[in-house]
């Protein structure tokens, strides 16, 4: 029983704070990102785990995470509110080549992010080439040329 | 499925830019939220070190000191600490501190120790009245709130710590 609800706690936690610490920090990963992941990894397993090492509880801790987000997704599915909640909708930052300095500011997302996701999209050199640019929901910058 | 409307500006792509500025609130007063946690953790309100992790409080018997929070199967201290003047000091605990406490160690280790109806007194010697300072080497067994009477020498307090989860 323990298990389980340390594993639905831990879930529900890491999805709170990941969404809330917002997608910017995942829109450019970099080495330090990479180590500060494999910290938050670590420290997680610790947490769920606790000094049970046996395997029926790493066994049911990653069957709680699994059944956990199939059943989120389905909830998901069943209601877009709650779609919208956990994962968002994608922020539009340049439009028709206007850049939305609402939208830049909120995100965190500078001109220079993106122009080099233009850089590595679509080899565009200035930003007056740019039509779109969209902040996606997993994190990544997509652009749309003129 | 909903197919996403058309914008104005010719892209299809729902954004729920209402929806955008609400969470981006939210966000931030979620980040203000995290450096408080952060602060309280300094301070030592969630246990494992800090300025209020422990209280001290003074009898005429002596002094004690325990965590005011510690956390479920983390290890910690009690310590007591007995005036001088009398061969043998007593330090007894109340039967629900050992409910939610798991003793590794004591140090120095008891010369006896008796089962009391309100709990368990552990007795130490001191040579020439010297003063004994007895440290309790704990681990927590469950969260929730542990109130437990604490005595030394007959003088008590009672006691309460947070065992968070």
């Amino acid at each position: 029983m323990d298990s389980v609800i340390r594993g639905i706690a831990v879930y529900f936690f890491l999805l709170i704070v990941i969404r809330l610490s917002g997608r910017r920090s995942l829109a450019e990963i970099t080495a330090f990102d990479f180590v500060l992941l494999l910290i938050i990894s670590e420290t997680t397993q610790q947490a769920m785990l606790g000094e049970d090492f046996s395997l029926v509880n790493a066994f049911l801790l990653i069957l709680t995470l699994f059944v956990t987000d199939i059943v989120l997704s389905y909830i998901k599915e069943w209601s877009p509110k709650t779609a919208t909640l956990v994962d968002g909708t994608p922020t539009v930052l340049i439009s028709l080549g206007k850049a939305d300095r609402e939208a830049l500011k909120r995100t965190r997302v500078s001109l220079d992010e993106v122009m080099e996701a233009a850089r590595e999209q679509h080899g565009l050199e200035k930003l007056d080439q740019i039509k779109f640019a969209v902040l996606e929901i997993g994190g990544n910058i997509s652009i749309i040329p003129r | 499925m909903q197919v996403p409307p058309i914008r104005d500006d010719g892209l299809q792509l729902d954004e729920k830019r209402n929806f955008h500025r609400v969470f981006w609130i939210v966000e931030r007063v979620a980040w203000v939220v995290f450096a408080f946690i952060l602060v309280l953790a300094l301070l030592g309100l969630t246990g494992s070190g800090g300025y209020l992790s422990r209280i001290t409080q003074t009898l005429s018997t002596g002094e004690v000191e325990y965590p005011r929070v510690t956390r479920w199967q983390a290890t910690d201290e009690l310590r007591a600490s007995f005036k001088g003047g009398a061969q043998t000091h007593r330090l007894s605990l109340g039967y629900s501190f050992f409910e939610s406490f798991e003793v590794e160690a004591i140090q120095p280790e008891p010369e006896r120790t008796v089962t009391l109806p309100e709990g368990v007194a552990m007795e130490f010697a001191a040579e020439e009245g010297a003063p004994v300072n007895v440290t309790l080497h704990m681990r927590s067994l469950h969260s929730g709130w542990v109130n437990y009477r604490l005595d030394l020498d007959g003088d008590g307090v009672d006691a309460s710590i947070l065992i968070l989860p």
